[in-house]
């Protein structure tokens, strides 16, 4: 499996630039693409997300804000021009900084959430030997840089010098670092049947075998772990604590505004989709299409495989489980702080510890 | 012990069937969103008014309470509905016609003839309190409550909330000055002129800076006939565009200077003209051609003589019997707007109409008025400037 990077240096090398430059450029390139790649999805996301929760709710949702005059369906998909209104009311809205608040630290911290959810892409493939820098421990990798966005919030909590701001900022602290052992653990599982870390060998054992969710019934508990304390991970209904509106104004964004706000939004969306795509790699084949669930057709019936339809297959499953976190969001009602350690420690843990056991045993056995 | 561990799985699995439950529940909402959606998108569509029954019998009684509408060509002017109003929101004049003027009031739809003129039938529907009790009365049956039971005599419309007070006053009369005039009403025209002054006044003195409404009413008919025949005339053939079509770029500039100064100095064409001629005449390439052209131009750029000083009543007949001066003077009636199909812009046009006769606006001025607010609207098309253009003519 290529990376994205190692390819523009190759396309690079006959301009004779030096390598550092050549380097720089790519990363250069490869940065705006994710960049720009975040901001539709969350334009898009947002537009969705406020569809399905308006259809959920028996409501419209927008309907009127067009782009040049064209407002979209006229029955339920209009206002296809909400979240460009938004964004640009956001980015032309006055940054506010509290006089009493820490203001570099308060300065700083969108842009470590930001960066968090930015590097993590370095390491999420889009199709087959589409990704940025393919590391021989990519999903480690992964874990690790999704796991930065916590200091931005307890910064962001801590410099607002604001109660609620505090509150959710240690809320948020406590659930994510108690939800990382049984997303760690359910990761845990793939790695062990595949023996590696790497996506590109992950996904290649499906592809010979099956999909990771039908490999035996632990797996599925584990997905369903995984997929759970991901929501968790990005702070989202049930589990969105920390930002509580009906109990703490937004938790750790009370005192954003404007374009530091814009971020701290785009990073959460971009969350989402971290997560989607991690979990439809590990446990729904990635890229491959859904004739390999079983690996029972012979090989020329799987004419939908390549790396086109690889983009649109991982991305049919992410977006479908963005989808399933919307649905969660507008149907589950807010976890309590006590019911949310418990669920993570007394039932995920014991869970995930269990179908480790049982899987390596079964690794043993068949194997 | 076993006890805890039973209830440690139950509890997992009513969790999970709860979930699913809730799932289930929500995506039905959103799969049948066609018949649960309970949004009514109110400016672009709006629920339909239940013909209300207040009891008693059906047939009297059913009457809904939208707006007062009066047919004001079948109005005699016998004040039964305003002496009827508990609220006073009916304000009527009348004008009967002196002994020995021939003045024709007409006759209404149920052929009665009428015997004098209602210049003025204001219904101020803030204080309005939706009783109908002045519709009974009416012997002519020309007030009503629009839609219902009288949708076939004027549309509903419940929808009349303005920016202003002032705009709730509703203006029903059509006559015109002349009319007044034509009647003998002198003395109730200059009436109204000292009323509306006196309100100017009181305005000025309460230090309200806006802009007062133009009054047309307060302008003497007798004036108004010549200095608004006369610019018309002008206009049309005198302009900047007239002194292009010389040749000479020096000649042209210089004339067209004068003109832009002569202008703002406020004369009149004549006096333009003659002021361009003696302005180029020193200049090389003058020719008497030009001199011909520029003349030809000052003859027809002179309007009739007609400037009455006097306010006797025949100067007045004189001046009100000029052919010119009626089709820009009168105001074309509100129901020529009926022919507009769209009902948003007809609803639209309507509020402005009434609005603009309260203000006593030309038809010129009214269309204006008109096209700015549809264009507002967004509601402009061909077809609707079409429309307001022949309402023009």
């Amino acid at each position: 499996m290529t990376s994205s990077i190692d390819t523009l240096l190759l396309t690079f090398s006959p301009l004779n630039l030096p390598y550092s430059v050549a380097v720089m450029i790519s990363i250069l390139i490869n940065g705006v693409f994710i960049f720009l790649l975040m901001a539709l999805f969350a334009t898009v996301a947002v537009y969705f997300e406020r569809k399905v929760s308006a259809f959920m709710q028996d409501r419209l949702g927008p309907m009127e804000a067009g782009l040049f005059g064209f407002k979209g369906g006229k029955k339920f998909w209009g206002g296809i021009g909400q979240t460009i209104a938004d964004a640009i009311k956001l980015l032309t809205t006055e940054d506010i900084l509290p006089n009493d608040a820490d203001k570099k630290l308060m300065i700083i911290a969108p842009f470590i959430i930001f960066m968090g959810a930015l590097l993590t892409f370095i390491g999420i493939p889009f199709s087959d030997g589409i990704i940025i820098s393919n590391f021989n421990i990519g999903v480690f990798y992964v874990m690790a840089m999704s796991s930065v966005g916590v200091i931005g919030i307890i910064l962001a909590g801590w410099a607002s010098n604001n109660k609620w701001s505090l509150y959710g900022a240690m809320r948020s602290a406590a659930q994510i670092i108690s939800y990382e052992i049984p997303l760690g653990l359910s990761i845990l599982l793939p790695v062990l049947v595949v023996g590696s870390l790497e996506i590109g060998d992950i996904v290649g054992w499906q592809a010979e075998h099956r999909w990771f969710i039908f490999h035996s019934p632990f797996m599925f508990i584990a997905f369903f772990i995984f997929f759970v304390s991901g929501l968790a991970e990005t702070n989202r209904t049930p589990f969105d604590i920390p930002e509580a509106e009906s109990e703490l104004v937004a938790g750790w964004m009370t005192e954003y505004s404007g374009f530091r706000w814009a971020i701290f939004f785009l990073s959460e969306y971009a969350n989402m989709l971290i997560v989607s795509i991690v979990a439809s790699v590990l446990f729904l084949g990635g890229w491959l299409s859904p004739m390999r669930i079983f690996n029972i057709f012979p090989e020329s019936w799987l004419f939908f495989d390549g790396v086109l339809w690889g983009i649109f297959w991982l991305f049919t499953k992410a977006l479908f489980l963005v989808f399933v976190m919307m649905w969660f969001r507008w149907t589950f009602p807010r976890l309590r702080v006590d019911q949310l350690m418990h669920l993570c420690w007394k039932v995920f843990i014991p869970f995930a510890l269990a179908n480790l056991f049982f899987v390596s045993i079964l690794e043993l056995i068949f194997s | 012990m076993s006890k805890n561990i039973i209830s440690y799985f139950n509890n997992i699995s009513n969790g999970i069937k709860s979930l699913i439950s809730g799932l289930s529940l929500t995506w039905e909402h959103m799969v049948k969103k066609e018949e649960k959606v309970a949004t009514l998108q109110y400016p672009h569509e709006k629920f339909p008014i239940p013909e209300k029954n207040i009891g008693f019998e059906q047939s009297e009684y059913n009457v809904i309470r939208s707006r007062l509408h009066v047919d004001i060509d079948d109005c005699i002017g016998c004040l039964q509905c305003e002496r009827a109003c508990p609220v006073d929101c009916i304000k009527i004049d009348t004008i009967k016609p002196p002994k020995g003027n021939e003045f024709e009031c007409g006759t209404t739809s149920n052929d009665t003839k009428k015997k004098m003129i209602v210049p003025r039938f204001t219904i101020d529907m803030s204080e309005c309190m939706y009783c109908n009790l002045c519709v009974y009365p009416c012997p002519e049956e020309c007030i009503y409550m629009v839609g219902g039971p009288n949708e076939s005599k004027h549309e509903i419309d419940y929808e009349f909330s303005q920016y202003k007070r002032d705009g709730m006053i509703f203006e029903f009369s059509n006559v015109t000055n002349e009319d007044i005039v034509n009647i003998g009403g002198e003395s109730y025209l200059e009436k109204k002129k000292a009323k509306q002054e006196k309100v100017i006044e009181g305005e000025r003195l309460l230090g309200i800076k806006e802009k007062a409404p133009v009054k047309r009413i307060i302008d003497n008919p007798v004036s108004i006939a010549p200095t608004s025949a006369a610019p018309v005339q002008q206009v049309s053939n005198f302009s900047p565009k007239s002194l292009s079509e010389i040749e000479d770029p020096v000649i042209r500039g210089t004339a067209k200077k004068i003109f832009m100064a002569s202008k703002k100095a406020g004369d009149d064409d004549n006096v333009k003209i003659d002021k361009i001629i003696e302005g180029i005449s020193q200049l090389d390439g003058f020719t008497t051609d030009l001199e011909q052209k520029l003349l030809s131009l000052k003859m027809t750029a002179v309007p009739d003589p007609v400037l009455p000083t006097s306010t006797s009543a025949a100067a007045v007949e004189e001046n009100i019997t000029m052919p010119i001066s009626k089709p820009i003077l009168e105001l074309f009636s509100i129901k020529k707007i009926n022919d507009i199909e769209d009902p948003i812009a007809r609803g639209t046009l309507k509020k402005v109409y009434m609005a603009g006769k309260k203000e006593d606006l030309l038809s010129i001025e009214m269309i204006d008025k008109m096209k700015i607010e549809l264009e507002s609207k967004d509601l402009l098309d061909e077809t609707l400037i079409k429309f307001l253009e022949e309402l023009g003519k």
